[in-house]
Parts: structure tokens; sequence; C-alpha cells
């Protein structure tokens, strides 16, 4: 490990931006993870004769169908919503959708479905940008020369319009049925197609740092001595990355989840019944018209998108100044 | 010299790129079983042969991909229109591309417009309140999705005051609401990287000398400070001009505008091959054109850097 | 060398400015020309404006303003009213229609129209090389089948179509069998007749505006794609003193929210179809036109199992008592009422009530109690032992909301699991007419007002069945009906025709389509109809534009 490590996080911590911005996202991420503990109707539960409620709220009975099926999905979690509020549920806390389904359910509902496409997406392009730049890095000399070329390529072309070609594509009821066949379903597909457009940035990053971290002593002692490069790569230079790479992926999570977001504005994303905060978001806007917009359709989902990403570019920020800026030239 | 073959050598890469892209966006569409030509009622198998006979594609894949590629290279011709039967891709283009460029120059304008004030007004006033707004402003305006923005824009402007027109596309009034949704988002980065690119040189010596001299702060900000400070705003605006373009694709349906943007999305949910493959190959030009010419300015623009060894 | 440099740095500072006032230029040509006398939202782009290739409502209101063909539908009551043609006579059998053109028939260029126009257009829709959908529509014509399935090349001959320009100003169809809403088919956008020679002289350029020759009563005077298509009245239309519109603007505005603010702001004047979800905000407005339109919106079941290629693997939905069970356990009311709105009503037949001397057959009201009884009888009771039922849609806004509160109401009622499988519509129409689905949405619209196009729908070979359902009394019935020139006796064998489909169920109708309009108080003429047909020929504004 290296040394001087411990005072990053004080330096973190003493910024004002950042304590606020960890407080956000963890309540944030608290909430989301809660929802099925929450007393709160689920989110496809339709309820015609209470559309397009403004925000109120009131606390009435929990229809036992629909918390039948919220229990067989998360029956730990039932059981402590049943203990601690007992069969009540609080109805319209911000309002309800055209249909009659709770808006704060499905914020919260969304926001799990939202986090977990960020959260993994940046997952799986941290680990083809890692072990890319690594493997760059580490090789030098021509073979570095020739892959971050290839990065460069990439990084001119302009993926996203291809990508949404690739999921209008992949939205076929054959080739879908083939690719759960092999284990992966609509939302996995989402992941590893938004994360394998999102790890250029990442490679480029975690190579520099490679290139420097490959010239110094202890690495260049380990090779005389005659260590596998696998054994460098583990010992010393990987523990060496995580500071860059956890800036990295703080700063590429605010930008995954605003792509998921307009994927499913658009049409391509998450899809219905299931809930995301772009598909509301989509949905609110859908219902922007001049007969009284129902504006809490757009403006909540809208906050918890921008306290969230706020929140993650703020974090971003502060780690990266907060780790030593040398590293990062 | 060097500067001209480096030239010729990205010129070569944009080539090399355009090709795989069209490749990858034709087969791509061509796997999608739907077709082209499903959009109502059941068709008798003998017309759909017909159709499909009349626009080439009852030709095995490869063949069809070859003639796609031939047509573009030797006449410029992208294909017709599977789903507009009058309009030929480049004819769709035609009318749309000069819409999305003018929409994408207003919003370049609005991002630069907001931008460099903001990070000027900033770095000038750095540690107070001014500055912490400012910059807050910024952490939001990122974070923003631009059709949440496009939303609250038309539910105040629109609506709630209405002084400009809610969709449409035609007169000056119509674009102001559409370029601020779409630049407003880059005028946040532009903010940031100016602050820091200023506060480093007015740090510098001869910023001093300048101070000493009795010039004012503003005047030693725009005259002095801006051209080194500008260098990595510059380098921004070519992945500024990409997420233009890409969230142009959201800005054009919500406002209704005739650009590119719509064509995309719809010919992608319809199959119409031609016109996806049309609109992607645009795309990728203008990106790459962008980068160029980004590139340039910004080694044009440092004074630093000589010419490459 | 400074120089030099300061020279490439001006220039690399030009580029985009050079960009950007090519940018204004262009916006100097995007202007708007100033609003017309009557706009309206035409809900997308117009796919073609030549006839032949017709394939929607938005192609159908712009090519029937531009083109006229023999006959043209009352906005009243759908009802073939006289167009190029003054007047018809059919023979006793039923099998030869003879028109007489009015001799003030003119094309847009001046030149007379003749029954010679219509030979050449009716033969360029069935050609085969023109590929036109609705081509089978006039397979009822002596040699229109044949004609069409004709290989392209050398070109089939038009000798052999019962088509016959019996003079400049007369024109006889002859039939294989009697077809009395004919005159009715002709009114469609598919059949309007194109002029040969602007064709001939254009090839595909001819739709463009200024090279564009129609007989209708509006000329094309501007086309932008995605924004808006300008039409104007025609000085020589032969009705053109009928005609009270100067200029038409049909905007092409996709987002139905869009559409609505346009409406909302008085940019347009009509607006087709209006956003469900709002329609509570709707409802009660007087501007708000809500009327029964001809079609059904029903549930397809899968009788085979799975794919239509070859081998049945039947489910349990081969099973008559399961499919009754889960038509019947489905509240069409509130379905209607609460999940659709907007003036749907649930239907309690196949064919929608309202063209006598046809009385649709009946299918029993909602009963729960009996489709659980019927369930438990076929084997799965509680819905136990039932696999989990794929329902397959088209994506889009209000099917969506529908299927889950189908699904919805039948995991409460029954206990059946569903999955929701969301396709855009050419997949959705791949995907079921492979049979790759086990419940899929389903609707029909009559083109015309005739009940045959309902039932021919179920046949067993019809491409429009998707069902495999395939019952050789049906199939009977309906040909027999076919071949019947009494209206009476036709109705009453097209009746016990849809009770036999209503008894076997392979499908479940629920509710019936709603034509929904927004339109403005300004606008005279606009009357609902079944067919939801609103020819801007007949409309009138009382004053100007704000």
């Amino acid at each position: 490990m290296n040394t001087g490590r411990p005072s990053t996080w004080a330096r973190l911590l003493r910024r004002k931006g950042s304590r606020l911005a960890l407080l956000l996202l963890g309540g944030i991420a608290l909430l989301c993870a809660a929802a099925p503990c929450l007393p709160l109707p689920p989110p496809d539960a339709m309820q015609p004769a209470q559309a397009s409620q403004a925000p109120s709220a009131g606390w009435r009975p929990a229809d036992p169908r629909g918390l039948a099926a919220v229990q067989s999905a998360h029956p730990a979690a039932v059981a402590v919503r049943r203990a601690l509020f007992g069969d009540g549920e609080l109805a319209g806390l911000l309002g309800t959708d055209g249909l009659g389904r709770d808006l704060a359910s499905r914020v919260l509902w969304g926001g799990r479905v939202s986090l977990q496409v960020g959260l993994l997406a940046t997952l799986v392009s941290a680990l083809v940008g890692v072990a890319f730049g690594l493997a760059a890095g580490y090789a030098g000399g021509r073979v570095d020369q020739l892959m971050m070329r290839c990065v460069d390529v990439l990084y001119s072309v302009p993926l996203l319009f291809v990508v949404i070609l690739l999921i209008a594509v992949l939205r076929d009821e054959q080739l879908a049925g083939r690719m759960r066949a092999l284990g992966l379903d609509r939302l996995s597909v989402l992941y590893l197609v938004i994360g394998g457009i999102s790890w250029l940035t990442m490679a480029r990053i975690v190579r520099g740092q490679v290139l420097l971290l490959v010239r110094t002593p202890w690495v260049l002692a380990a090779r005389a001595l005659g260590a596998t490069p696998t054994r460098i790569a583990c010992r010393h230079v990987l523990p060496n990355l995580w500071g860059v790479v956890v800036v990295a992926l703080t700063l590429t999570v605010p930008r995954v989840m605003l792509f998921e977001a307009f994927l499913s504005f658009l049409g391509l994303g998450v899809e219905p019944p299931g809930v995301s905060w772009g598909i509301l978001a989509s949905e609110g806007l859908e219902q922007l018209t001049l007969l009284g917009a129902a504006w809490w359709l757009i403006a909540f989902p809208g906050l918890a998108l921008l306290l969230t990403l706020s929140a993650l570019n703020l974090l971003g920020d502060a780690l990266r100044d907060a780790l030593d800026p040398r590293l990062l030239r | 010299m060097n500067l001209l073959t480096r030239l010729a050598g990205r010129m070569a890469l944009l080539v090399a790129i355009l090709l795989v892209v069209s490749s990858a966006s034709f087969l791509l569409m061509r796997a999608v079983p739907g077709g082209p030509f499903d959009d109502g009622r059941h068709l008798d198998p003998a017309i759909r042969a017909s159709l499909q006979r009349r626009y080439g594609l009852d030709a095995p894949v490869g063949e069809q991909y070859l003639r796609y590629l031939s047509d573009i290279v030797l006449r410029f011709d992208l294909g017709p229109s599977l789903r507009l039967r009058d309009y030929s891709v480049n004819e769709v283009l035609a009318e749309s591309l000069p819409v999305s460029l003018l929409l994408g120059a207003c919003a370049l304008l609005v991002a630069l417009g907001i931008g460099l004030p903001a990070g000027a007004l900033a770095a000038a006033r750095r540690g107070r309140w001014l500055d912490t707004c400012v910059m807050g402003a910024a952490t939001l305006g990122l974070s923003l999705p631009s059709f949440v923005l496009a939303g609250l824009l038309v539910l105040l402007f629109a609506f709630r005051w209405p002084w400009l027109p809610v969709a449409g596309f035609g007169t000056p009034a119509h674009l102001v609401l559409p370029a601020v949704a779409l630049g407003l988002p880059f005028a946040a980065s532009i903010a940031r990287l100016f602050r820091t690119g200023l506060l480093e040189v007015l740090g510098e010596d001869w910023i001093r000398t300048a101070r000493a001299k009795g010039l004012p702060g503003w005047l030693v900000i725009v005259r002095h400070a801006s051209r080194p400070a500008l260098l990595p705003v510059v380098s921004y605006l070519g992945p500024a001009v990409a997420g233009i373009l890409s969230g142009s694709l959201v800005v054009e349906q919500v406002f209704a505008i005739p650009g590119m943007g719509s064509h995309l999305v719809d010919s992608a949910l319809n199959a119409d091959y031609y016109l996806a493959s049309g609109v992607v190959l645009v795309y990728t030009l203008l990106v790459c054109s962008g980068n160029l010419v980004v590139d340039l300015t910004y080694e044009l623009l440092d004074p630093r850097l000589g010419d490459p060894a | 060398m400074p120089a030099r440099r300061d020279r490439w740095r001006g220039l690399a500072l030009a580029l985009p400015l050079l960009l950007l006032l090519l940018g204004v230029l262009s916006l100097g040509a995007a202007t708007l020309p100033g609003r017309a006398d009557f706009a309206f939202c035409n809900q997308s782009d117009v796919s073609s404006l030549d006839p032949a290739l017709s394939t929607g409502q938005s192609d159908g209101r712009i090519q029937a303003a531009l083109f006229e063909g023999l006959t043209r539908p009352d906005p009243q009551d759908c009802a073939p009213l006289p167009g190029v043609a003054e007047s018809w006579q059919v023979s006793s059998d039923g099998l030869s229609w003879t028109f007489a053109l009015r001799s003030q028939a003119r094309w847009s260029d001046g030149t007379p129209v003749t029954a010679q126009d219509f030979v050449y257009s009716l033969a360029r829709v069935l050609h085969p090389a023109t590929a036109a959908r609705n081509a089978s529509l006039l397979w009822c014509i002596v040699g229109a089948e044949a004609f069409t399935r004709s290989p392209p090349e050398p070109g089939p001959d038009t000798s052999r179509l019962g088509i016959v320009a019996e003079g400049p100003l007369r024109l006889r169809i002859d039939l294989l069998r009697p077809t009395p809403d004919l005159a009715s088919r002709l009114a469609l956008p598919s059949f309007l007749p194109v002029q040969r020679a602007c064709l001939e002289r254009d090839g595909e350029a001819w739709v463009k505006p200024g090279r564009l020759v129609g007989n209708g009563p509006f000329v094309l005077v501007e086309r932008r794609l995605r924004d808006r298509l300008r039409l104007q009245r025609s000085p020589t239309y032969w009705g053109a003193d009928e005609v009270a519109l100067e200029t038409v603007d049909a905007l092409s505005a996709t987002g139905i929210t869009t559409q609505l603010n346009l409406y909302l702001t008085g940019e347009v004047d009509w607006m087709i179809k209006p956003p469900p979800g709002l329609s509570r905000a709707l409802e009660g407005r007087p501007d708000l036109l809500a009327g029964r339109q001809f079609g059904t919106t029903f549930l397809r079941f899968n009788l085979w199992g799975g794919p239509f290629d070859g081998q049945r693997r039947p489910g349990p939905l081969a099973d008559r008592r399961v499919r009754a069970a889960l038509a019947l356990a489905l509240d069409r009311t509130s379905l209607a009422h609460d999940v659709l709105r907007g003036g749907h009503e649930p239907i309690d037949s196949y064919v929608p009530a309202g063209l006598p001397p046809y009385v649709p057959a009946r299918l029993p009201p909602a009963d729960p109690d009996e489709a659980r009884r019927l369930l438990a009888e076929a084997g799965y009771p509680g819905g136990s032992g039932l696999p989990r039922f794929s329902l397959l849609a088209p994506h889009n806004e209000s099917t969506r909301d529908f299927c889950e509160a189908v699904a919805a109401q039948w995991r409460a009622e029954l206990g059946v699991q569903t999955e929701l499988v969301h396709q855009v519509f050419g997949v959705y129409l791949d995907s079921s007419t492979r049979g790759l689905y086990d419940v899929a949405w389903g609707a029909w619209i009559g083109d015309t007002l005739d009940v045959t196009s309902f039932l021919e729908c179920f046949l067993s070979g019809s491409g429009n069945n998707r069902t495999g359902f395939a019952d050789a009394a049906y199939d009977a019935l309906v040909a027999a009906a076919a071949e019947q020139p009494d209206p009476a006796l036709r109705a009453d064998l097209l009746q016990r025709a849809e009770q036999r489909l209503l008894d076997e169920l392979p499908i479940a109708p629920l509710v019936q389509r709603v034509n929904l309009n927004l339109v403005a108080p300004r606008v005279r003429g606009f009357h609902d109809n079944l067919l939801d047909v609103h020819p801007l020929r007949d409309l009138a504004v009382v004053e100007p534009a704000r």
C-alpha cells in the first residue's frame, strides 16, 4: 500500500461540499435500498380513481394484493415493514400519475433500478478500462501505441448513435430470446452495452498512471529480482491504482446514469412495467401541457436525478482534489 | 510540413472510421427481422416480395452491403428512404442537416455566451459567495438531463409566462428554448474549465506586472489572461460538439425541430435501414470534423506548442 | 514566421465563425410564410403522396385532398357521393358496374380527366411492381388477383383486367362476385387517379411540389419534412366553389404532447387522437368530439400453442374453456371507462353495432365466478398448473396501460400470471404472424362500412387471422355470404358466422374503439362518423386565425 493514503480521507472530509455530497448520496441510496420496507403503495398499483392527484399525505390501509406481490419478491423486508408500520401505508406523498400510481413509491423503486444500472454499468466499464489500461501501460512500446491508437479511434466515433441502433436491434424478440438462453436479460444487456462505451476514459487514465508506476524504483527492483509480471501487477501496480480508479468511477457513474435516463426517455432503456428515473422523467414530460401541468410528475424525478448526480459530481471533484494531484497529470 | 502530414493521417483515419461505422450500422439494421414494410395490415406475400424486389432487399446481405458501399463511394448516394417513400436519404439529409447545424451552433453560442462570463466572474470573485453560487449552479447544470431541463423551460417560459412558442420551427423565437436546453449543461462545464484555467494564469508573474501597471481587473482578464486560459475550454469543445449533437436527439423530439436527430430515432425504431445508416454516417463525420477543427485550433492558439517533433 | 502563424491562427478562429454564419443564413431560408387558414396536426409525416403507396390515415388525408376518385365519402355518414363520377349503375346480378364521369373534371394542369386515366391508375395499383398494400381490396375485379400475383417482368397484360373505358367519360368494371361496397372502396385513397403524363415526364420526382399534377380540391404548394405540408385551393377543380378553405397546413409533429400544446396555443385547429393519459383533463371540453369508431380492440389467443410452423403444440389455450374463462374474467366496462377512458365503450360482440341490416352476435357479460368455474373444470383451479402466458402488444402508451390492466385483472380474478412483451409495431406484427406469443393485443378497424372485412380476418387462410383458428363451418358461412346478393340474407349468414366465432373464442373482444378529435370552435363542417373521415374539401372556418 502506498504511504500517505490515510490523510486522503481526512482531506476529503474537511471540505464542506464533500460532506454534504456524501450525506446526500448515502441518504438517497439508503431510501432506495429500503424501499420494500417503507410503508408505501406498490409502484405498479393502478388506482384510476386517484389519478393525477397533487402531492398530499394520507394514511390508509394497504391493499393486500399489492402487498402480496411485493412480499413474494422481498419477504424479509415486508416482514420488517409490517413490524414497524403495521398494515397501513402513506399514499399520495408526492402525488400520483395519470393511472393513479403513487409517485413517491415509483421514485424510490425507480431509484433502485437507476442506481443499479449506474453502478453495474460503471463496474463493467471499470473492469474493461482497468484491464485494458493496465495491459497497455505495462506492455509499453509498440503494443501500447497500438492499443492507445484503438482507444483514440473509438473515442472519436460517436458510439451513442451506434448504441441506439444496437439497442433497437436487441429488442427483437428472437434475439432477446437467445440472449435470455445465455442468461442475459434485457437489463443485463443494457449494463453491458452502456458499460461497453464508457470505458475509454478509464483506460486512458489507468494507462497514464501505470506508465508512471512502471518506472518507480520498487517496480524496477522487482523486475530486476525476476518477479513475474503478474506478481508485479498485483503487488505493486494495482494497489496504487485504486485512487485514480475511484475518482474515475465516481465521475463515470453520473454520466452512465444520465445515459440510461436518456435511453429510457427515447424508449430504448429500461422498459415498462419496470421503473427508472429516466422513464419517470419521460412520463412526466408527457404530462406537461397547458391543461394544468402535473408539475410534480417531472419535478420530483428531476429532483432525484439532480441531487444524486450533483452529489456524485461534487464527490468526484473532491476526491480528485484530495488525492495527490500530481499523479493525475 | 509536419502539420500537413498529420492532417493527411487524420483524414485517412476519418475515412477508416466512416467505413467501420457505416458497415456496423448497416449490418445492425439488417439484423432486425421486423422489416421496414410492416406498419399496418398483413401484407400478402406476393406484394411483400414485390416490395423487397423494388428496394433490392431480396438479394443476399453481402451483395446488398457491397452495393450500398459502392453507391456511397462512387456516387455519394446514400440510398432511398424505406419509410419516406418520396425522398432519398440524400434529400432527407439536405433538408434536416442545416436545421441540426443551426440548432447546434445556437446551443454552442449559448454555452460559450453563458459559460465564459460565468467562469470569468467566478474567477474574479474567487472564494466569495458569487463564486460559490456560480460553481454550485454549474454543478447542478451538469447533473440535469437535457430533457428534464427542456420540460422545466417549457413549464416556465411557454406556459407560466407565455413569451416563447412551445414547439415548432421557423422563427428565431422557436430556437430560443431548444438552444438553451441543449447548451446549458455545456455552459456549466465551460464555466468550470474557464475558471480553473483563469485561476492558474492569474497567479503568474506577468499578470501581476500588468496589474501593477494599473490596468483594470476586467481588462487584464479579457486581454491577457484569456488566451492561455481558453486552452482547456477549446480542448473541451471537441467532446462538447459531440455532446451537443447527441443531446439534440432528445431536444429535437421535445420541441418538434425538423433536424436529423428525430430522423435517427424514428428510422432506428422503424427499420428504415438506409436512412438510419446515413444519419449515423453524417453524425460521425460531423463529430470527427469537429474534433479535427478543435485540435487544429488548439495547436494554433497555444504559443507554447511549436511544431510537433 | 510570426506573420504566417497569425494568419493560420486567424483562419482557425474564422472557421467556427463561418459555420455559425452558414447557420444564420439557413435560418433565413427557414422563415415561416405566415399561418394558413386552417392548420391541423397530421400525426406524422406523410410516407408518400403517391395514392397507390398509401399506408395510413396520415397519407390518406392529404392524398384525398390532392386527388379525387370516382366517388368520395360523405362527411356525415361516409356513404359514397359522386366524385369524378357523376352517377353509376349496377347490373342486376351485381357483377358489372358502369360509371358516368363528369365532363368538367380537370387535372391541375387544365387537361380533362378521362376514363382512360382510371384504367391506367387502377391497373397501376394492381401492378406487381408498384407493390401497393391495398391492392387486395380490388381483387374482386375480374383478372385482378392474377394480375397482381404475376411476375413483374415482362409485365402483365392490362387487357386481362375487368376495367374497361367504354368512352372518354364512361368506365365499366366487371366483378367476380357481387361487391355491394365497391363504390365505398373506390373512394379510398389507394384508388385515387394519377396522371400518366406527369408520371412519365418526371419519374420518381413527380410528387415534389411544383410537379405534382392532381385532380383534387387542393394543390401542393410546399413540403418540409417533419415540419409541415402546405396545400392551396385548386382553381381547376370542378367543385372549386364548394371548397371554403384557401390554404391548409398539415403539421408533421409526432409527439402527442407537442401536438396537444400546438392545439392549445392556437397554432393548429384540429388535433387527432388526443393523449388518452390526459382524457381526465380533457373530459367535458366542448371542443372534444368523441364518437364510436368502426373498430374493435380485442385479445388474440394462440391456438397452436407455439409458432405456426407446421406442428401444433396444444397447450392450455387450445381448450375452449380456458379461453372462455380468460374472456369472461375481464371487466370490460372498467377497462373501457377507467383505463382507456375518453369515451371508449365496452363491446359485447366482435363487429361493432350500427350498420343495419346487420345485427351483431352477442358475447355473454363478464362473469368472474363462471370464469373461475370454467378454469377449474378445465383442470386449472385457481390458476394453478397454468404456465406464465406472454401478453404481446405494440409499444405505445395506451396499449401498455391497457395490457397492464388486463394482466392485473387476470392475476386478481383467476390467479393467472402473464409476462408483458412490448415490441415496435413492425416486430409485433411479425411476432403475431409467426405465432411467437400466447396472448396478443389486437385491433381491427374497417376501411369501409362493410361487415365482411371484419369476419374475413378469421378465415382459415387469412393473413390477418394469426391465431391458428381454422373452422370449416365458419369459412363456409362467410363464403356463402360473399355470393349472396340479397342484403338481408347476407346479413343473416354473416351473423351466424360471427356467432360461431364468439362460441369458439379465438379472440376476446373487449372494447369498441373511439374516435377522439379536438376541434377548434371556429371550424365548420366537421362531423363525427364511424370511419373518422373528415375531407378537407368540406371544412370551413368562420373567423381568421389569431
